[in-house]
């Protein structure tokens, strides 16, 4: 009788201890915060990419007007400490720039570019490798380690398969001709990520109608993507330019595109609640206006750049064929309320501005001394005409965001856009782990 | 000697402790030949005995020795000049005969100073107890010429010329006696015999043994009886041995004297491992003693040479061919070991019968062992194959929570010794139980990369073997042996732990089945094997002092593994005790040396107050691979399921949840069976309540947070539930085995049949369950229950490691590219290593060691590599204060890669397939970095040679010693032997203030009180693993019968 109550008392006590071990109230471990941190990088040298280069090579026909190069060929860079990287430059201030004029031959017109430093994850809206055109990435590298750049592609069906990576060694520079990655993409995106200290890119978009050149220019680095953009000075004088938006959203946005003139918003139909697919590449032709900015809204980050297209007649040539040159206008970013330099070259015309918030705008030079003032409304632009020369640092005021318009004869375009100065501090997440090799 | 005219003075000397006293009287008195005069000296006031008629006895008092009391008598008596002296004990009793005999001897040799008689057991006339007694050339151990307890059947009584003899009850020529001086009082009562007539011979006389006069001989001095002890023999051991080495010492050339000193101690120690490992631990003392009484009589030995050297008129060649040889000595003890062992046979020899079943019984279990072993290994092999294969290709297994396991041995060492956890920036360590466990691993062929791994690919073997070993104890059915072997092995949270590369849980889960064995076995509750009708042999089981000893080194292993377990573990040695009967005390000591082994974490648990949560969390605290794990309810936790076994492949939820707990349900189901048989009632309480304590424990652990982020890069967690769950396994197998013990021959008739089909349906039931549940476990579309597996044994690039072995001990910063960032680590060695044992943090994030303070941890870095990260400078100042002085980038890390190829302050020293390496500088010096440095005033730097916890230089010159740990109160530095001090340090080091014109400067890490516990766990560990070895006593007394 006692075995059996042992037992059933053992029994019991089992059941009651299931029971009871069910109501311990567990203690959830805390888990250690990640260290989140701001790191300022070493300043790094600007750099530039150099001359542009005629995509088909320098062919010599024996006819001047049938060759694909010139020989009416100048170029200035501009810059304190230049020294020469491939063919480009590097700069030790904190602006510098280059200016072409190319008389004839394929890639005739004004082609500016701004020197900017180099960065881990930059964007370049422009482009195109449709028949005729070529697109020429040039990548420098004007740190002291080697770095490497993974080139992504984005087009009109969403981000391109084919990419590339490309070495660009201490000081070096590597050409990368984005025809040979992809063919046959009319309006392209493109992302470069780079390791190390990061990478200067830019693009030389040169295009061809038929025998005609199309038109040549530097796409500069855009803002990273934001949902706050501002594309200064889309305007032309000339009657038949054309100027054609290219936005592009890594996940996809919803856009409200505006259009700013002189005198405040101008009317804009059908493009309020643009749907931006994740990665296509959109292009949306702007009303034509002397001058003018486009500002751009969206739920979701986006990029974007302009392109203006100026017609001039042709010199020797079918009648109804006409020449062009073209220029990019790369987005702003208006969240950062950074002040913004350029330095000014030949050619340039005039600066276009445009105001987020009604003040005054002055443009003043190394020395302080005003060079431009202008009172500005709420969203309006304006397009001041500008005397300085050649080698003159521009630096603008926070709120506004402006780009200098250059144009020479017989109808050569280009822009400069002002670069940030100050060194950006990137946010770092900084982790404790354990580590246990290779491949864990 | 004139035979004509003899005198016989028989002396009876007593010290009045003896009740025999009357009898030799009575002895004395029956003498055919009577002595001429009889004299008792008694002690002062002692009551005196009655005496026979017709005897007329001398009385006269004593004095404190044997030799003083004849000395009084022969002093108050004038020599005779033939006179012989009967030395008589007050308990030796001669056969009548004997006198006569010796007297007859006597005569016949009358170069014999010494005629001594055969000593029989009083007892028992027909078993010797001496005749004669001889020593090694050396002198260190006496030889009994007879085996003690030999049938006397007249094969010695040819002898006659023997070394010496035992003087009680012999004749001695009286002008002999006084020439020598009588007997020599160094020996304190034990060997003066052998003295005696050793020293007679080399004085010219014989000693002569009359192997027909037999005295019967109680032995009261030597087995204690006078004394009052109740150890017998063992009472006067130590006594005796001393007087072994006197002899020694006092027959050996004087120049040995030293060595025979070492000797005597060298001896002492081989003899108390061995009393250990006899478990006879009181002996253990006597056998150390021994030397140092030696040593104590050490002052009287020259005293004795002369004596033996002015006496001599033989050459000590005359009694070499009395002295044996080691061979001789050999078969001695070969001789008493076998005696011994024949008669522990013969008590517990079976019947042919019987043997022939036990025959029978040892095939079918050999062949079950055979069986069980091959199909435990081969679901080892099912589930963890490629592990095994990994392990021969060179690889080591890693994980989250096991780190890496190509630990070398020095650092395994190294932490354990000094008590400074390396992980990090160093951290006072509460114990080192964890990496001594697994220190033997480390130091065996392959190193821990090899054992570990085959721990873990072979856990379900290893566990099921044991477990078959430990049901033996609870049933000899091999059906359910091995179903509950399998079962064991399989447990799913064992398959968990396993998964997980929880090392201390499965230690734990394999120790527990020989802890239980053990206990079992010293209580002598083990089930014997199965014969004849429902008998068992043998037919009693005695406690096995051996098995207490298993029981408590198992559980040593167990706690040290699994730290949670010593509380219930503790509580079952308890309770097991107070049934254990006179056992008890043998099954309490089980958990002494787990309880000494946990010393530190008592300590910490106490400090932090009992029956709290933070004491508990101290209490159920993992050492090793610990790693966060889902609460289960707890009938998961019976079924042994955790939170990954939430189904199985194409059965989710409950249906995939019963199909992976089939084991478990298996075992419930057996056990509930069990408790409604009624059979084996106290075996299945115990089980039901070891299983209840377990699922308690699994439930207070799981629920706990036990390991506390230490700021050098692992996560908290709470405790694991495997190690309270494997108590449930093992309560409710074996509760389930102890029913089914001899379940094939119970009932009768009709019943008998529905048993045994029954018994056979459930075995192929459970066979079923098992296989399936291997099947299941290794499905290849299941996932993984943890991340576990094979990698290079190369974490870091040779370049990195070498830094770290240097004379510097660099440490090395790891970084690699996270999704927004970059994460970080700093290695002392190869990897993350968690083998070595967690150093051991509150919750508030202080040491253990040292409640209330704060340690300088890795976490202070991460502003640093933030600032690696962007490619900034300044990070090297930092990194060279703490002594890193290799940056690795991981491979694949690109960004962080270029972001150091960046810096001017690092350089490149490597690039390879296992990282990019970078050295970082000393600023302002050219002294490379290192783990102490002195920063002289000048800003000169003179580095120190270091290991993980102790450093040093020669040549110092003054300034400040810096070394790169986290600092404590256990840093101590010396200059010139001179001991330094503690200056505050920025960063949280430890720094000294080293004085002008110092020389050799040594620093180190001391922890009094972590070494007492070490050397206290050591000592009784050692002890248990010696104990455990099961050698029989020296009489083989623990006889089954």
């Amino acid at each position: 009788m006692i075995r059996r109550l042992v037992v059933l008392g053992a029994a019991t006590v089992a059941v009651l201890a299931v029971v009871v071990a069910g109501r311990v109230a567990p203690e959830e471990p805390v888990v250690a915060a990640p260290y989140e941190g701001e790191v300022t990088p070493a300043a790094q040298p600007v750099a530039c990419p150099g001359p542009v280069e005629i995509p088909v090579g320098d062919i010599d026909s024996g006819d001047p007007d049938l060759g694909s190069g010139s020989d009416d060929r100048t170029y200035q860079a501009l810059g304190d400490g230049t020294e020469p990287t491939g063919a480009g430059f590097l700069a030790e201030g904190d602006v510098a720039a280059s200016v072409e004029r190319i008389g004839g031959g394929d890639v005739a017109g004004l082609s500016a570019a701004s020197c900017v430093a180099p960065v881990r994850d930059q964007w370049l809206v422009g482009g195109s490798t449709a028949l005729g055109s070529s697109a020429r990435l040039v990548l420098t590298n004007p740190s002291d380690a080697s770095t490497e750049a993974t080139v992504t592609l984005y087009g009109g069906l969403g981000e391109l398969e084919e990419h590339a990576v490309v070495s660009i060694a201490p000081g070096g520079q590597q050409d990368l001709l984005l025809e040979s990655v992809v063919a046959e993409v009319p309006a392209l995106a493109v992302r470069v990520v780079a390791t190390g200290a990061g990478v200067v890119a830019h693009l030389q978009d040169s295009r061809l109608d038929g025998f005609q050149p199309a038109g040549t220019d530097w796409v500069g680095r855009g803002s990273a993507p934001s949902t706050r953009l501002v594309v200064p000075g889309v305007g032309a004088e000339a009657e038949d330019a054309a100027t054609t938006l290219r936005l592009m959203a890594p996940d996809g946005a919803t856009a409200d595109l505006m259009l700013a003139g002189d005198e405040g918003l101008v009317e804009w139909g059908g493009v309020s609640g643009l749907a931006l697919e994740p990665g296509v590449v959109t292009e949306v032709e702007v009303p034509a206006l002397a001058s003018g900015a486009v500002e751009i809204r969206a739920d979701a980050p986006v990029v974007a750049g302009a392109m203006i297209s100026v017609t001039r007649p042709v010199v020797d040539g079918p009648a109804d064929a006409v020449e062009r040159d073209l220029a990019w206008l790369p987005a702003q970013d208006t969240t950062d309320r950074k002040r913004r330099s350029v330095m000014v070259t030949d050619h340039v015309s005039a600066v276009t501005v445009h105001a987020a918030v009604a003040g005054e705008f002055t443009l003043t030079d190394a020395d302080g001394e005003v060079i431009v003032s202008q009172q500005m409304a709420a969203r309006s632009t304006a397009t001041i005409p500008l005397e300085a020369t050649a080698g003159t640092v521009l630096t603008g005021p926070a709120r506004f965001t402006w780009s200098l318009a250059l144009e020479d004869e017989p109808g050569f375009v280009a822009t400069l856009v002002p670069r940030r100065t100050d060194v950006e501090s990137t946010p770092v997440t900084v982790g404790l782990r354990p580590y246990l090799g290779p491949g864990s | 000697m004139s035979p004509a005219r003899l005198l016989v003075r028989a002396i009876v000397v007593s010290d009045g402790r003896s009740a025999r006293l009357p009898d030799v009287l009575a002895a004395v008195a029956e003498q055919s030949l009577r002595p001429d005069v009889l004299h008792v000296v008694l002690p002062e006031g002692a009551e005196r005995p009655e005496v026979p008629d017709g005897l007329a006895v001398e009385w006269s008092d004593g004095s404190r020795t044997y030799s003083q009391g004849v000395d009084a008598v022969l002093a108050s008596h004038p020599a005779h000049p033939a006179e012989l002296l009967w030395l008589l004990h007050d308990d030796t009793a001669p056969l009548p005969t004997v006198l006569a005999q010796l007297v007859a001897t006597a005569k016949k040799r009358t170069a014999a100073a010494v005629v001594a008689p055969a000593h029989v057991r009083w007892d028992d006339v027909s078993r010797l107890v001496s005749l004669g007694v001889t020593t090694t050339r050396v002198g260190a151990r006496r030889i009994d010429l007879v085996d003690e307890d030999d049938i006397n059947q007249g094969q010695y009584d040819e002898r006659e010329d023997v070394l010496a003899a035992s003087l009680a009850g012999a004749l001695v020529r009286r002008d002999v006696w006084e020439e020598l001086g009588g007997l020599e009082p160094a020996y304190r009562g034990y060997g003066d015999s052998l003295h005696f007539c050793r020293r007679a011979w080399r004085a010219g006389h014989d000693v002569v043994i009359v192997p027909v006069a037999k005295v019967r001989h109680a032995q009261d001095g030597l087995t204690g009886v006078r004394a009052g002890s109740s150890r017998g023999r063992n009472s006067t051991y130590g006594l005796r041995r001393t007087g072994e080495w006197v002899h020694a010492l006092a027959w050996s050339p004087v120049l040995a004297t030293p060595l025979l000193l070492v000797w005597a101690f060298l001896s002492a120690a081989t003899r108390a491992v061995l009393r250990i490992a006899q478990n006879e631990s009181r002996m253990v003392g006597a056998d150390l003693a021994v030397p140092w009484r030696l040593l104590a009589r050490l002052p009287r030995v020259p005293g004795v040479r002369a004596r033996i050297r002015r006496g001599s008129t033989r050459p000590a060649s005359a009694v070499a061919p009395f002295l044996v040889g080691t061979r001789a000595v050999l078969s001695t003890i070969r001789s008493r070991e076998m005696r011994a062992y024949d008669r522990w046979r013969a008590q517990a020899a079976p019947s042919d019968v019987v043997r022939g079943e036990l025959a029978d019984a040892a095939v079918r279990r050999r062949g079950a062992a055979v069986l069980v072993t091959v199909l435990a290994v081969a679901a080892s092999i099912a589930l963890h194959g490629t592990w095994l294969t990994a392990l021969v290709s060179g690889r080591m297994l890693t994980g989250t929570a096991l780190g890496v396991t190509d630990v070398p041995l020095d650092e395994m060492w190294e932490r354990t010794w000094s008590g400074w956890s390396a992980t990090g920036f160093g951290l006072p360590a509460l114990d080192g139980a964890f990496s001594a466990l697994l220190l033997p691993a480390a130091a065996l062929p392959g190193g821990l990369r090899v054992w570990i791994g085959l721990l873990l690919a072979l856990g379900v073997a290893l566990a099921a073997v044991s477990a078959w070993f430990a049901l033996g104890a609870a049933t000899r059915s091999v059906w359910a042996r091995g179903l509950g072997a399998l079962a064991y092995g399989l447990w799913p949270l064992h398959l968990q732990a396993i998964s997980d590369g929880r090392v201390g849980p499965v230690i734990a889960h394999l120790m527990v089945p020989w802890f239980a064995m053990g206990l079992a076995r010293a209580a002598g509750w083990h089930r014997g094997e199965a014969v004849g009708g429902g008998e068992e042999f043998p037919a009693r089981r005695l406690p096995s002092p051996s098995a207490a000893m298993g029981a408590a080194f198992s559980l040593a292993v167990i706690v040290a593994a699994a730290p949670v377990l010593l509380v219930p573990l503790v509580a079952v040695v308890l309770v097991a005790g107070v049934f254990a009967g006179r056992a008890r005390w043998r099954v309490w000591t089980a958990a002494i040396p787990a309880l000494v082994v946990s010393g530190p974490g008592l300590v910490a648990a106490w400090a932090a107050g009992p029956l709290t949560r933070d004491g508990w969390a101290i209490l159920a605290r993992e050492n090793g691979p610990a790693l966060t794990s889902g609460v289960v309810e707890p009938w998961r936790l019976v079924l042994g399921l955790t939170d990954h076994s939430r189904g199985a492949p194409g059965l989710p939820d409950l249906p995939g949840t019963l199909v992976v707990g089939a084991i478990g349900l298996g075992v419930v189901g057996a056990v509930i069976l069990a408790v409604a048989s009624g059979r084996a009632p106290w075996g299945v309480a115990g089980g039901l309540l070891v299983a209840a304590l377990g699922v308690g424990t699994a439930a207070a652990a799981q629920a706990t947070v036990v390991v506390h982020a230490d700021g050098s890069g692992e996560a908290a967690a709470n405790g694991f539930a495997g190690p309270g769950s494997t108590l449930v396994a093992a309560g409710l197998i074996g509760a389930a085995a102890a029913a089914s013990s001899r379940l094939w021959i119970a009932g009768e008739g009709r019943g008998r049949a529905a048993i045994r089909l029954l018994a056979s349906v459930a075995v192929t039931l459970m066979a079923g369950v098992l296989v399936a549940s291997v099947v299941v476990e290794a499905w290849p579309g299941r996932a993984e229950r943890g991340d576990v597996q094979p990698a290079s044994t190369e974490a870091l690039p040779l370049v990195a490691t070498l830094e770290q072995r240097l004379a510097t001990h660099q440490r090395v910063l790891v970084l690699s590219d996270a999704e927004d960032g970059v994460d970080y680590t700093v290695l002392d060695g190869d990897g993350t290593t968690i083998l070595t044992g967690r150093a051991q943090s509150s919750g508030a994030g202080a040491p253990l060691a040292r409640p209330g303070t704060e340690a300088a941890t890795p976490a202070s870095l991460a502003a640093t590599v933030a600032t690696l990260a962007g490619a900034a400078s300044g990070a090297d100042e930092t990194l060279a204060a703490w002594g890193i002085g290799v940056i690795v980038a991981t491979p694949g890390s690109d960004m962080i890669a270029s972001s150091l190829s960046q810096l001017a302050e690092l350089r490149l020293i490597g690039a390879s397939d296992v990282g990019t390496s970078y050295r970082v500088a000393r600023p302002g010096s050219d002294a490379a970095v290192s783990r102490a440095w002195i920063e002289g005033d000048e800003g000169e730097v003179t580095v120190l040679d270091s290991d993980s916890w102790s450093g040093s230089v020669d040549g110092a010159g003054g300034g400040t010693l810096v070394v790169a740990a986290a600092a404590d109160e256990g840093w101590i530095a010396l200059a010139d032997g001179a001991p330094l001090a503690a200056t505050d340090d920025a960063l949280g080091r430890a720094a000294f203030t080293v004085p002008a014109g110092a020389d050799v400067v040594e620093y180190r890490y001391e922890d009094e009180e972590y070494r007492w516990w070490w050397w206290a766990s050591v000592v009784l560990v050692v002890w248990a693993m010696i104990g455990m070895v099961p050698l029989h006593d020296r009489r083989h007394r623990a006889v089954r019968s």
